[in-house]
C-alpha cells in the first residue's frame, strides 16, 4: 500500500472522528487500513509457514538418506537439514497464535528441555515406533529437540556409527510426524484443515462484518503486537533468563546442536519481519506496522529499528556455545546486556508502538 | 425464631459425629412445621516439607531440592435443614480450598517441559454438596441435587478424623477427582440384610480435561458455569455395614464422556451430513468404566482403610487425538489419556493412648499407609507406557485426635516411580484440622 493511501485512510478516520467528538468523549483515533493484516498474512505468515513445511520435508527426507545409507555425509545433510528448518520455525514465533496455538502444534513441534531419561525410555522399549505413535508421546519426547538430541548426541558429537535401528526407527518417526504437522500448520493457513476456514481469510477479513473473531483491523493488529511482546518476553525473560539464572545447562533451548543464540537471533527477525512487514529474502509489497509508526511519529520508527538492530549485535556478543557462557561469569555482561535490549525493546513495543497503532 | 428442644439429626451418609447432636435444633415458627437445623464444618491445614522440586518431568526425576509449603487447604461449613414431620432434609456445602477465591498463578512443568504460567481456579469456593432428601419409609431415601459420586472410599471417609493419614490418599485421588460431587438424583436402601445399596445417575465427566498424569480425575466439570449432562453416569454401590467396625463393599460407574465436552468435536464423519444439526453423523463415544472394592475398619483399638480400583475409558485413542488439538484457552493438559487406570491402598492404626494412661477421649495412633497408582495402566499399543505414572508411596506417621473433633497428624513419605531412573521423593508433612 502507497504512502499516499495511507494518509487517506488517516485522513478518512480522523474526519469520523472529528465528526464523532461532538457527542463522544472516546479517544478513539484513526482506525487502521486493513492492508496492514492482509499484508501480514500473505507476505509474511503464509510464507513463513510454508517454507517451514518445505523444511521439514526435507528434513524427513535427508534423515531418510542418513538412515539408508549412514555416512559422515548424510549425517551432516541431515543435521544441515535440522538447522534449516529451525530458521523459519523461530521466525514464526512472534506469531504464535491461531492454529498453531488453538491446535497445540506448538509444544508438539518445540517443547524443551527435552526429557531425556524418557527419551531413552522409548529408546529401550519394544514398541513400534511409528508416526502415530510419535504423536502419541509427551510434547518433551517429540518434536525439533528430540530430532535434534538423535541427531547431534549432546554437543554436537554424534557419529554416524553410533546410530542404531532403534534410534533411526525413532528419528523416521519424529520426522515424519514434524512434517505432518508443519504440513496442517501451513494448510491451516491457506485451505484449512478440520473443517475450519483458512486462518487467513479469519485474520485478513479482520473487521469485516461477520468476523467475530477480529471484529476490527485494530483486533487484528493487537494480536500482531501481542506476538511481539510474548516473543520478546519470553527471549529475554524465559528462553535466557531460566538457563542464566538457574546456571542449569538444561534449560538451554537447542543445547544439542548448540544452536540457541541462533535460535534467539533468529526469534528477533522474526519481530523485525513483523515490523517491517515481509521476509528477509523478500522485498516489502504492502503496508507495515513500520508504515503505520512511521506516518504517525517518524522518530519512534527510527527508533524501533535501531533497538531491533541493537537486540541482534547485543546476541552476536553473546559468546558460543550457549550452554557454557551462562555459567561463565566472563560472559555475564553479554548475557544480561544481549536481555537488558531484549527487554527494552520489549518496552518500547508495549508502550510507544501500542500507544501509535492503538491508541 | 426460638428454639423448643434438642434432637437427634436425621443420619447421613457419613453418620453421625461426635459433638453433633449438642447442636442439633428443631424449631418452630408460628404455625409452619418443625424446622430440624444442623450446622457443620471442618478444616483442614497443612504445613509440609519436601526434599525434591516441583518439577517431576526433569531427566531422573524431580531434581533435588529443600522447601516448605503451608496450605490451608479446605474449610468446609455444612448446613443441614429438616422437616422431619414431612421426611424431607436439605443439605448444602461450601468448601473453601487453599483459603480463599479466586484466580492464581501455576506454574505448569507437566505439558510442554518448559516453564508455563497458567492462570486457573486455586484458591476455590465450591458447593460440593447440594441437595434435597425425602425419606420413603424408614429405610429408602431419595436425594435430588448435587452430591458425592459413589465411587470409592472418599464417598463416605472425607473427614479429616476418618482417615489416618495427613492427606487424603493420593491413589485416589489422582486418577478419579477428589471428593467426587456431581449432579443428578440417588436412591438409598438399607437392606434388612445390613447391606446399604446407593444407586445414582449423575452428570457424566468432559473428557476434555483427562490426561496422562491424572487420568480421568481433571474431568470434573468446573470450567463452565453450566454443568453439561449430555452423557450421564450411573452408578451403583453396596456397603455391608452388618458386622460391627466393618464396613466393606464394591461399587461402579459407567457414563458417557463425550458429549459434556465444551464443544461437539469429537464426533462421527459421514457423507450425507445435515449442515443444520449438531453431529449429524453421531459423536464418538467414550465411555468410562470405575470398579471398585473397598474396606474400612474400626473396630477397638484398630483402624484401617483399603481399597483396589480399576478404571478403563473407551476410544481413548481418539479422545487423546482430539485434545492434543484443543485450544490453550481451555486450560487443561493436552497430554494421551491411557485406556486403563490402577490405584490401591491401605493404611492401619492402631491406638496407643491406653498404654500412655489417657483416657477415651484421646486417640494416638501409629499409621503405615501404601499408595500404588498407575495412570497408564496397560496402555494401547501406540501408546508409550511411561514408568513416570506409575507411583507407589509409603507412608509412616502417627495421628493424634481429641475427643473425636481436632486432629494432629505428623507423618513421613517416600513417592518412588515406576523405574529406579527416577529419583525418589520424600516428604514430611504435618496436618491439623478440626471436624465440628
Amino acid at each position: 500500500m502507497s504512502s499516499r493511501s495511507l494518509k487517506l485512510s488517516l485522513l478518512v478516520g480522523g474526519a469520523l472522528l472529528m465528526g464523532a467528538c461532538g457527542d463522544d468523549d472516546d479517544t478513539n483515533l484513526e482506525s487502521l487500513d486493513q492492508q496492514l493484516v492482509v499484508n501480514f498474512a500473505d507476505n509474511l505468515v503464509v510464507p513463513t509457514y510454508n517454507l517451514l513445511a518445505t523444511r521439514m520435508i526435507e528434513l524427513d527426507a535427508a534423515a531418510q538418506a542418513l538412515r539408508n545409507a549412514p555416512s559422515t555425509t548424510t549425517l551432516k545433510g541431515a543435521q544441515d537439514a535440522w538447522f534449516a528448518a529451525r530458521v523459519p520455525w523461530e521466525q514464526s514465533e512472534s506469531f504464535l497464535f491461531g492454529p498453531v496455538d488453538s491446535n497445540g502444534w506448538d509444544p508438539a513441534m518445540d517443547s524443551w528441555p527435552v526429557n531425556r531419561t524418557d527419551l531413552d525410555a522409548v529408546l529401550g522399549n519394544n514398541d513400534t515406533l511409528s508416526q502415530q505413535y510419535v504423536s502419541n508421546l509427551q510434547e518433551t519426547q517429540k518434536g525439533f529437540h528430540t530430532t535434534e538430541y538423535l541427531l547431534f548426541g549432546e554437543g554436537q558429537v554424534k557419529k554416524p556409527e553410533e546410530f542404531n535401528a532403534r534410534q533411526f526407527e525413532y528419528l523416521l518417526a519424529l520426522t515424519a510426524e514434524l512434517k505432518a504437522v508443519s504440513g496442517n500448520l501451513a494448510a491451516s493457513w491457506t485451505t484449512g484443515v478440520n473443517g475450519q476456514a483458512p486462518y487467513r481469510d479469519t485474520l485478513a477479513t479482520a473487521g469485516e462484518s461477520g468476523n467475530t473473531a477480529y471484529p476490527t483491523v485494530e483486533a487484528g493488529a493487537q494480536e500482531m503486537l501481542g506476538g511481539i511482546l510474548v516473543i520478546l518476553d519470553e527471549v529475554a525473560n524465559g528462553k535466557i533468563a531460566d538457563p542464566y539464572d538457574a546456571k542449569d545447562a538444561n534449560l538451554v533451548e537447542s543445547q544439542f546442536a548448540l544452536n540457541s543464540l541462533s535460535d534467539f537471533t533468529n526469534n528477533m527477525r522474526s519481530v523485525e519481519n513483523v515490523y517491517l512487514g515481509h521476509r528477509p529474502e523478500t522485498a516489502q509489497k504492502g503496508l507495515s506496522m513500520s508504515d503505520v509508526v512511521k506516518e504517525r511519529d517518524a522518530a519512534l520508527d527510527t527508533r524501533v529499528k535501531a533497538e531491533i538492530a541493537a537486540a541482534i549485535a547485543a546476541l552476536g556478543k553473546v559468546p558460543e556455545p550457549f550452554p557454557v557462557s551462562i555459567k561463565d561469569p566472563a560472559s555475564a555482561d553479554e548475557i544480561e546486556g544481549a536481555q537488558a535490549a531484549i527487554r527494552k525493546l520489549h518496552d518500547t513495543f508495549q508502550v510507544d508502538v501500542k500507544a501509535i497503532i492503538l491508541p | 425464631m426460638r428454639p423448643l428442644f434438642l434432637m437427634p439429626s436425621a443420619a447421613r451418609a457419613d453418620e453421625g459425629r461426635v459433638g453433633e447432636n449438642e447442636k442439633d435444633r428443631v424449631l418452630t415458627v408460628g404455625s409452619k412445621p418443625k424446622l430440624d437445623l444442623s450446622v457443620n464444618a471442618y478444616a483442614d491445614l497443612q504445613f509440609a516439607y519436601f526434599n525434591y522440586g516441583e518439577n517431576q518431568n526433569r531427566a531422573n526425576g524431580s531434581q533435588k531440592d529443600s522447601r516448605l509449603v503451608f496450605d490451608t487447604t479446605r474449610l468446609v461449613l455444612e448446613l443441614e435443614a429438616g422437616l422431619p414431620e414431612y421426611g424431607l432434609e436439605a443439605e448444602f456445602e461450601v468448601e473453601f480450598e487453599h483459603g480463599g477465591a479466586g484466580a492464581a498463578m501455576e506454574l505448569e512443568y507437566e505439558e510442554f517441559g518448559e516453564f508455563d504460567t497458567d492462570v486457573e481456579k486455586a484458591g476455590e469456593a465450591l458447593v460440593e454438596e447440594l441437595y434435597l432428601t425425602k425419606k420413603l419409609g424408614r429405610d429408602v431415601e431419595v436425594s435430588v441435587g448435587r452430591f458425592y459420586v459413589a465411587v470409592g472410599t472418599l464417598f463416605a471417609d472425607y473427614l479429616p478424623t476418618s482417615y489416618l493419614a495427613t492427606i487424603r490418599s493420593e491413589a485416589e485421588t489422582r486418577i478419579i477427582p477428589n471428593t467426587w460431587n456431581d449432579m443428578g438424583m440417588q436412591l438409598r436402601w438399607d437392606t434388612p440384610w445390613g447391606v446399604r445399596l446407593t444407586g445414582q445417575v449423575v452428570n457424566g465427566l468432559d473428557s476434555t480435561g483427562f490426561n496422562s498424569n491424572t487420568w480421568v480425575a481433571t474431568g470434573l466439570q468446573q470450567r463452565f458455569e453450566l454443568v453439561r449432562a449430555s452423557d450421564l453416569a450411573g452408578v451403583l454401590r453396596a456397603d455391608v455395614r452388618r458386622f460391627e467396625g466393618f464396613n466393606f463393599g464394591v461399587s461402579a460407574y459407567y457414563g458417557g464422556t463425550t458429549r459434556n465436552r465444551p464443544k461437539p468435536d469429537l464426533v462421527k464423519q459421514c457423507d450425507d451430513a445435515n449442515p443444520n444439526m449438531v453431529a449429524p453423523c453421531g459423536y464418538i463415544s467414550a465411555p468410562l468404566f470405575i470398579a471398585d472394592v473397598h474396606l474400612s475398619v474400626n473396630r477397638n483399638r484398630w483402624r484401617a482403610h483399603a481399597m483396589v480400583m480399576y478404571g478403563h475409558l473407551g476410544n481413548a485413542a481418539a479422545v487423546s487425538a482430539r485434545n492434543a488439538r484443543l485450544s490453550n484457552l481451555l486450560n487443561v493438559l493436552r497430554t494421551p489419556v491411557s485406556d486403563n487406570a490402577l490405584s490401591a491402598w491401605g493404611e492401619l492404626g492402631y491406638d496407643i493412648a491406653p498404654w500412655l494412661g489417657l483416657d477415651g477421649n484421646h486417640r494416638l495412633e501409629p499409621y503405615v499407609r501404601i499408595d500404588y497408582m498407575d495412570s497408564q495402566f496397560k496402555p494401547r499399543a501406540e501408546l508409550f507406557d511411561n514408568p513416570r505414572f506409575e507411583r507407589t508411596v509409603y507412608t509412616v506417621g502417627t495421628s493424634y485426635t481429641l475427643a473425636g473433633l481436632a486432629v494432629l497428624k505428623l507423618d513421613f513419605s517416600q513417592r518412588r516411580m515406576g523405574s529406579s531412573v527416577f529419583r525418589p521423593e520424600n516428604a514430611l508433612r504435618m496436618s491439623t484440622g478440626f471436624v465440628y
